[in-house]
């Protein structure tokens, strides 16, 4: 057994891993749920700070996303490469952001606090979608 | 005797890694604080701050955001086995501007500073996460007023 795995083992084919991972300071949950609906933006980014994205969710309705992620976890990584013996230290930010725990807040067009809601980002998080034509916005206002 | 050789490999074949990385400069309270509300145009933001990192439309209105990032990265490898320990902070700016292009709105986070670097053994922010879980020493974060 030792004479098959060893020549893996030692070529970095298979290896082991431990990695610790930190983005960002945690996003008080309190802190979200105190937000009372209608606040304005500015209260919210005074209380919150800044968030990790803003955009638009639909016509007329705007939202921002706070995130943080702190992860500890063994591994195990099969290569059949002999370039990359260090574990990856770069990542894709959007699979990142679905890892995070955070806050999504929804204003409407006034900038007026909608809806806030704490949890893991992969379930608040709607998919990517194109800003509307503005010429929409007065068909949705008129 | 293989088995003692291959040990001996493992331990020999090992290596360790400190690796520090940042996107753009960090940002300046003091930049930031002339940026008023009602006042400050979109113009007079660029010229104050530089190009934002990203453009985002909302409607009618707009949001630039600037970013400072910070990680540091610690890592052992011992070939058959390997830690990293990474730590990613950053320094982050929004502004919000009307149809005419006047602020309205801004949030900034500033925690680029605190990006720390530590042994891959060490778990940096345990303490510091289940504290503020059971709210006995909240985090203090640098947020705008």
């Amino acid at each position: 057994m030792i004479r098959l795995l060893g020549p893996l083992l030692l070529a970095g084919c298979v290896s082991g891993s431990y990695t610790r991972l930190s983005v960002n300071e945690p996003v008080d949950e309190n802190a979200v749920a105190a937000l009372p609906a209608g606040a304005d933006l500015q209260v919210c980014l005074g209380r919150l700070g800044a968030p990790i994205r803003v955009w638009e969710a639909e016509v007329g309705r705007y939202a921002m996303a706070y995130g943080w992620l702190r992860e500890r976890g063994w591994g195990v990584r099969a290569s059949y490469s002999f370039d990359n013996l260090l574990p990856s230290a770069s990542f894709s930010f959007d699979s990142q952001l679905k890892r995070m725990r955070g806050a999504v807040l929804w204003f409407d067009g006034e900038m007026k606090l909608v809806e806030a809601r704490a949890g893991l980002l992969s379930d608040l998080l709607p998919p990517r979608r194109r800003p509307v034509d503005v010429d929409l916005l007065e068909d949705s206002e008129g | 005797m293989n088995r003692k050789l291959l040990a001996l490999l493992a331990l020999l074949a090992c290596g360790c890694a400190i690796a520090r990385t940042a996107e753009n400069e960090p940002l300046d309270p003091a930049l930031i604080e002339k940026l008023v509300p009602g006042k400050t145009t979109a113009l007079e933001t660029v010229e104050l701050m530089g190009a934002p990192v990203d453009v985002v439309q909302l409607g009618r209105r707009s949001a630039y955001l600037y970013r400072h990032t910070r990680e540091k990265s610690t890592g052992i490898v011992l070939i058959v086995f390997n830690m990293l320990n990474q730590d990613h902070r950053e320094d982050r700016l929004w502004v919000f501007f009307d149809e005419a292009g006047t602020l309205t709105h801004l949030g900034s986070t500033l925690e680029a500073d605190r990006t720390q670097v530590a042994t891959p053994f060490k778990d940096l922010y345990e303490q510091e996460d289940e504290a503020q879980e059971t709210g006995e020493a909240p985090a203090q974060d640098e947020k705008a007023p």
